[in-house]
């Protein structure tokens, strides 16, 4: 007995010392040696979607590739653009090196598309590298499309003057912590600081607030907890809320978008895997949800099976219940909006104003033909200062516009800051030090 | 005497025996991925261009997040998730910015190329990015203008840096921006709205080397616009 445990400890001694143990082993490991070649290993396109264009005007499209090796190093990539105009026409091609500065001039499609039935463009994009190949959209799939039209209507909006703040009313207010009646935040080092990401409003005008650090959504109704449903998000998902109460949570892991179902009650109906990408955002039309997806830069229906979702279909403009589909293309100088019904575009407007934009934090359909905008604008000299505009369309012209503050406390996702309330109110979630708010302001005459 | 050096071998053996144990139990707590996975490996590089730049920052996407931290992989995952201060996978933002722009010390605007797996998060925090000084190897850009930044830039403000994805906008706006986001959302691209938040000044590495290099006598560095028929 005794010299089997002095063997076995020898044993343990001999291991010590020539670190064979599994432990040590993993401590002094080193990364193996790479093989020589160095093939592509990322391989992305990013371009700028015309949207909604104007017949006669120069169209650029700008086109970026990112090509990347597995050592890191930069590499060489071309990209070949396909373009049709209307139905019957024949698909034509374009292959041109990907280099920095890159863009496709698209002004004879788009004159052709504005006199044609369906007043569109069909386009999709391709990459390739060695033997890597990549493609906007994904293989086989419908192509992407942008819209152009003879009638965009230029609408001047009055610029607010920075600091003229309208401040609604404060229907949820939430201090930072952890439990129920609190909103989780973690504080910024060398990071953002992040609270929660997203919420929505239902028609009873209840809000749900998905307080991913939490891993919750929470609603409420006049502040009081009405109930909680669990999901695990990172601090970036966004939210929204169907009729029938099913959440829809989109996220992102590890470059991944997602989407969780969770139904009334609160039970997980399930996750689907959109395909990798950046998260935009995420909208009910009706029963069914849409998330918007980069750099796709197009909305895709987000299906009710569970696992990967297999062919996602573009949709250039975000979908309504209707079938109609809202166009929005936002730049420094302008925002244009416009309708596609029945694959031709109506009620197209052109915003302009004496402040620059910047994002388009929201931009849906009054229901009545116009359009509901919150746009942030933005100066640099004399001093840095920004606030959101919010920018009421009806019949071409300006109904109302008002300012709200841009001011926050812990970084938001740019477009889960407002949400057009299906009772017809604005609502915005704002953050201070001390937490969370939800703000309601009135589309006519407000406080 | 036979049976006193047995002794003393027993208890040798169990000694030995409970120290190993202890190692078993401690050594993974002790271990960490900077201890496991990183090592020095740097040298001086003679050029840098923003493409450079953007793969290097590429493949840092979604590799976690550590403060203070400067050392990753690139099997796109983070291997130490929940686990802050424990000198785990990925960089903070500013050592981000750092390893991709391959910055020096103040006063010094040349290379220096370091390994993914070199735990290095460079002497810049977030406010020095928000607050050059002449010295510092990036420069403030007059203003945030899309015609003013172009890709690889930085946004930064007091307590965060992001760098300019690339060079195209979505149609909301916005910008894509490669980012250490912090412990809950690692390193990756977001679409993000730094560029108009007033707080937030854009931010320049000094001594691009033009992307065309080494071929800029025979290449046209400027602008490519094709024409589609």
């Amino acid at each position: 007995m005794k010299r089997r445990w002095r063997a076995w400890a020898s044993v343990m001694m001999v291991a010590l010392i020539t670190g064979t143990l599994p432990g040590l082993a993993r401590a002094t490991g080193r990364p193996g040696q790479r093989a020589s070649e160095d093939p592509v290993r990322i391989l992305r396109i990013y371009y700028q979607a015309p949207g909604l264009v104007k017949a006669g005007e120069q169209v650029v499209m700008p086109v970026h590739v990112d090509c990347v090796t597995a050592r890191g190093r930069a590499c060489d990539a071309t990209v070949s653009l396909g373009v049709r105009t209307g139905v019957g026409d024949a698909w034509r091609f374009q292959t041109v090196d990907a280099g920095p500065g890159l863009a496709f001039d698209l002004t004879a499609p788009a004159a052709r598309a504005a006199s044609s039935a369906d007043q569109s463009v069909a386009f999709f994009l391709q990459a390739k590298a060695e033997t890597a190949t990549s493609s906007l959209p994904a293989n086989d799939g419908p192509p992407l499309r942008f819209y152009s039209t003879r009638q965009l209507r230029p609408v001047r909006v009055a610029a607010v003057p920075f600091g003229r703040l309208r401040k609604g009313r404060t229907v949820l207010s939430l201090q930072w912590g952890s439990g129920s009646m609190r909103a989780g935040l973690t504080l910024g080092r060398e990071s953002p600081t992040l609270g929660p990401s997203a919420f929505d409003v239902d028609r009873a005008g209840h809000v749900y607030l998905l307080d991913a650090l939490q891993g919750r959504i929470a609603e409420f109704k006049r502040s009081r907890l009405l109930r909680q449903r669990w999901v695990q998000a990172d601090p970036a998902a966004d939210l929204a809320v169907a009729t029938d109460g099913t959440a829809y949570v989109a996220h992102v892991h590890e470059g991944v978008v997602g989407m969780t179902r969770l139904s009334g009650s609160g039970r997980d109906l399930g996750t689907v895997t959109l395909g990798p990408g950046v998260l935009s955002q995420v909208r009910m039309a009706g029963s069914a949800a849409y998330a918007e997806l980069l750099p796709l830069d197009a909305w895709v229906r987000v299906p009710a099976s569970r696992g990967r979702a297999s062919r996602l279909a573009p949709i250039s403009g975000r979908p309504l219940a209707s079938g109609e589909q809202v166009l929005r293309v936002g730049t420094e100088r302008s925002i244009r909006l416009g309708i596609v019904r029945n694959g031709s575009v109506h009620g197209a407007v052109e915003l302009r104003s004496a402040h620059r934009f910047g994002e388009v934090a929201l931009a849906e359909p009054d229901g009545a033909g116009g359009y509901v905008v919150v746009v942030r604008v933005w100066r640099w000299r004399p001093q840095p200062a920004d606030q959101f505009q919010v920018i009421h369309i009806s019949n071409g012209h300006v109904a109302e516009t008002f300012a709200v503050s841009s001011r926050s406390f812990a970084e938001a996702r740019p477009l889960s800051r407002f949400r057009l309330g299906p009772d017809g109110r604005l609502y915005q979630m704002v953050t201070g030090p001390a937490g969370v708010g939800i703000v309601r302001f009135e589309m006519k005459g407000e406080s | 005497m036979k049976r006193a050096v047995s002794r003393a071998v027993s208890v040798a053996a169990v000694v030995s025996l409970v120290l190993i144990l202890l190692g078993l139990i401690a050594g993974p707590a002790l271990a960490s991925f900077v201890s496991n996975n990183c090592h020095a490996n740097h040298a001086a590089d003679d050029h840098h261009r923003r493409k450079d730049a953007l793969a290097y920052a590429a493949v840092a996407k979604w590799e976690g997040y550590e403060w203070g931290g400067g050392c990753w992989n690139d099997n796109n995952r983070d291997d130490t998730p929940n686990a802050p201060d424990s000198n785990g996978e990925g960089p903070d933002c500013s050592g981000l910015v750092f390893k991709s722009w391959e910055l020096r010390n103040p006063g010094d605007n040349g290379y220096t190329w370091y390994d993914k797996l070199e735990n290095v998060h460079g002497p810049y925090a977030t406010y020095d990015y928000h607050s050059p000084e002449s010295a510092d190897p990036f420069v403030k850009l007059p203003d945030k203008s899309r015609s003013t930044t172009t890709y690889m830039d930085a946004f930064a403000k007091n307590g965060h840096v992001g760098l300019l994805s690339n060079r195209v906008s979505p149609s909301s706006n916005t910008d894509y921006i490669i980012e250490a986001r912090g412990e809950a959302s690692g390193t990756g691209e977001w679409l993000e709205s730094y560029r108009y938040d007033s707080s937030y000044v854009a931010v320049k590495r000094k001594n691009w080397t033009p992307d065309c290099y080494p071929y800029c006598q025979m290449e046209a560095s400027q602008p490519v616009v094709v024409t589609v028929p």
